[in-house]
């Protein structure tokens, strides 16, 4: 093992939105800091990435993004082959899966976030409290005014604040309150306002928008509104506006859309950040005799084609940050205790949770003309909170802009059915025109409750660089299941007010739940949750309220794998919050106090 | 039949098939706005001619089963005179054992620059290019753009899109 005596301020595995948030704020306030990530270094420009795109048939998630042999990840290829099951294929180990685990994420400078579709909601106040208030799940240890309310900044900003500020959130306050406080809970602090105005609604937002006026699901109000955005609704920090490439996920071609990348380069200008990419973090080390962890080992490879690993290598950090995502962290969690005493915590990779996505689709009884904008730019709310939730998952609805791109791989599967019918000619130009310019998709995503059951562990089997793999243990339950019943009854008075002709059909996805009859496609959202939850001690939790470890004093947790629940929002902005917060606690250990 | 009739008789059964004026297999040319990432797409002078792509899908074409199937094709249509339409000759080229399903090959090649060998029933095997995706022609026909090459001002997709006739010129 080589040696290295450099000691850094903070080591930070991963170059995520917590990552890189975590470099430019602890970087600013002029520590040092290294970044460890697995995957690739920040590419130039995109033009080679969404030439990758055009150019794979699948049109993945992940097309964009090569493979990398090093540094592989949990993606669509391997949910869409008969062999989902086969823990010697792919890479997530789903051998044991109730239900496959459906999420997927890249390995890479800059994160999955590459391929987000850029939802930027806030958690609602009773997310934060679901035990005490519908006696599910659990309590977060924090409450939403200490991330929406209090003043965290000269300038009074909290800490959504600060994360709406550096993703840059399109939106208008006025839009994200209707119907709320229920309770009298203010959502936002009295003067805030966001970044930048609201992303203008689609013309089949504008649809949806006047035929759910007055509508009731269950005696709650529904409505419509236009979905907080990191997408530019102007030019802002040297990126320009959108131009509605209908192609947020998987790669904005012109990077309207913000992505980690933004706030890595702005990181880089501090003189104290460094980076090591093509760096796999393989270890956590204890400081012997103490609860403190003394460094990160990791190895390195020089190309993904080749036999080319280094040996292994340390880096040394004062503070520690885990911020890889809710299945690398607990993975790398977990590899550290094999052959010593340490992380021995059982809750590491517990309480894997995810937004189950249930998706509807039809035609609507004119154009509406779909393919153009963002890939969403409104939603259906009012069905996110309710005293229901004592009894199945709460839903956020978001209506898709992209037509039947998600059901059936369109545009190309309509045109095939009717060639192969032997349509062409005018008819073929009038009759795609007429099924394509009326195409709807709507998708609930679902609040899943933690279960210690649905959990990350280690494989037997080994990736290319030597590592386990992740293993997952997954399923959705009665909760979740109620919750698909109850949002296909919405979709049926939905579709019968609006005059949507249904279409949707059962696809054999390997991820369907079958409960009362009932047979529900869902998909993953990409928002793995939960691994690594936060909580009042080691006895239900891995890390505290400021996101460190119960067990190391200076070893702290940053993402998505804290949530204690996961609510219905996208956690994005949820997590950014957080790892502002992470670094303001980091930086008042780092002075001694 | 020399390599500019054979491209030209390859267009007009093409534009018959299609539904789509060969006019109209010219991209879009919206000035300025094009977005300056995509390099590899081509210039705009390159942009404006309408045939660039028709000799790479000839060449799909003459690659598979020996190139008899659109020998044979050509070659009729070629030979079509009045009173018969070329919708008729299509008629009967869709009941054919091979003829018909070159001819469906030929649709998806041009509505999604996609090559789906005639024998392979629907199992796609390429993307032909970047250029073959981004002016492929089932976009226009939504009045829409492909998905990551939009070409639009912000906001664009709150209004109604222009007409039909306005993306592409229906053959009679």
């Amino acid at each position: 093992m080589s040696k290295n005596e450099t000691v850094y301020d903070v080591v930070i595995v991963g170059t995520g939105i917590s990552g890189a948030i975590l470099a430019k704020e602890l970087g600013g306030k002029g520590y040092s800091v290294l970044l460890l990530e697995a995957g690739v270094p920040m590419p130039h420009g995109r033009e080679a990435l969404v030439e990758n795109f055009f150019l794979d048939i699948r049109k993945l998630p992940e097309s964009p993004f090569p493979d990398n042999k090093f540094a592989p990840s949990a993606n669509v290829k391997d949910l869409i082959t008969p062999s989902v099951r086969d823990p010697s294929h792919g890479y997530l180990d789903q051998s044991d899966a109730t239900i496959p685990f459906g999420s997927t994420y890249e390995r890479r400078a800059g994160g999955t976030m590459w391929h987000w579709m850029g939802t930027s909601l806030r958690f609602l106040p009773n997310d934060f409290r679901m035990k005490d208030t519908y006696g599910r799940g659990t309590n977060w240890p924090i409450a939403y005014k200490e991330l929406a309310i209090e003043s965290r900044r000269e300038d009074g900003s909290s800490y959504y604040d600060l994360a709406e500020d550096e993703i840059g959130v399109s939106a208008n306050v006025a839009d994200q309150t209707i119907g709320n406080p229920k309770d009298g809970e203010p959502l936002y602090r009295s003067s805030r306002k966001y970044p930048m105005p609201a992303i203008p609604l689609s013309t089949v937002d504008q649809f949806f928008k006047n035929g759910v006026r007055g509508m009731k699901f269950d005696g709650l109000d529904v409505w419509h509104y236009a979905t907080p955005a990191g997408r530019n609704s102007r030019p802002y920090k040297n990126r320009r506006a959108c131009a509605g490439n209908t192609n947020c996920v998987p790669i904005c071609p012109i990077q309207a859309k913000y992505d980690p990348t933004v706030t890595l380069h702005a990181a880089f200008n501090y003189r104290g950040v460094f980076a090591h990419f093509q760096s796999i973090a393989t270890r956590l080390l204890v400081r012997e005799g103490t609860n403190e962890i003394d460094s990160v080992e990791f190895i390195q490879y020089g190309s993904s084609t080749e036999k080319s690993l280094s040996p292994p290598q340390i880096a040394r950090g004062r503070v520690v940050v885990l911020a890889a995502n809710g299945i690398e962290t607990p993975k790398l969690l977990l590899n550290s205790g094999i052959g010593n005493r340490h992380f021995k915590n059982g809750n590491i990779g517990r309480n894997l949770m995810d937004h189950p996505f249930y998706i509807r689709w039809g035609l609507a009884p004119e154009k509406v003309y779909p393919y153009r904008g963002p890939l969403s730019t409104g939603g259906l709310d009012g069905l996110r909170d309710g005293a229901f939730r004592k009894d199945r998952s709460a839903f956020r609805i978001e209506i898709g802009n992209d037509g039947w791109r998600l059901p059936k791989s369109d545009p190309a599967d309509t045109l095939i059915d009717l060639v192969d019918k032997n349509v062409f000619g005018k008819d073929l130009v009038l009759q795609l025109n007429d099924i394509l310019t009326r195409q709807v998709r709507i998708g609930f995503e679902l609040e899943q409750l933690p279960d210690p059951n649905n959990r990350v562990s280690l494989s037997t089997h080994k990736d290319a660089a030597g590592i386990p793999r992740p293993k997952i243990q997954y399923s959705v339950s009665e909760y979740e299941s109620k919750g698909f019943a109850a949002a296909a009854r919405l979709t049926n008075d939905l579709f019968a007010r609006l005059g949507i002709d249904d279409k949707s059909t059962n696809r054999d996805l390997v991820t369907t739940k079958e409960w009362q009859g009932g047979k529900y496609d869902f998909m993953g959202a990409g928002h793995i949750m939960g691994t690594c939850r936060m909580g009042i001690s080691s006895a239900d939790s891995v890390v505290d309220r400021n996101q460190r470890s119960h067990d190391y004093t200076n070893l702290f947790i940053v993402g998505s794998s804290v949530f204690p629940t996961g609510g219905t929002a996208n956690p994005t902005l949820t997590l950014a919050a957080l790892a502002f917060w992470a670094s303001d606690t980091i930086d008042a250990k780092l002075k001694g106090k | 039949m020399d390599v500019n009739q054979r491209e030209e008789i390859f267009l007009q059964l093409s534009a018959s098939l299609t539904g789509i004026a060969v006019s109209s297999f010219a991209p879009i040319d919206r000035g300025a706005n094009i977005p300056g990432q995509i390099a590899k797409v081509g210039d705009l002078e390159a942009r404006n001619s309408p045939i660039r792509l028709a000799p790479v899908y000839l060449q799909l074409l003459d690659s598979w089963n020996d190139g008899k199937a659109i020998e044979e094709a050509l070659a009729r249509t070629a030979a079509i005179k009045a009173p018969r339409t070329i919708q008729e000759l299509i008629n009967e080229f869709m009941q054919h054992a091979e003829l018909g399903p070159l001819c469906k090959s030929i649709i998806k090649l041009w509505y999604l620059g996609v090559w789906y060998a005639p024998d392979q029933h629907g199992i796609a095997s390429h993307v032909v290019s970047s250029q073959a995706y981004v002016e492929s022609l089932v976009w226009k026909v939504m009045q829409a753009h492909p998905a990551g090459y939009s070409m639009g001002v912000f906001g664009h997709w709150s209004d109604i899109p222009p007409s039909l006739d306005s993306f592409v010129t229906i053959v009679k």
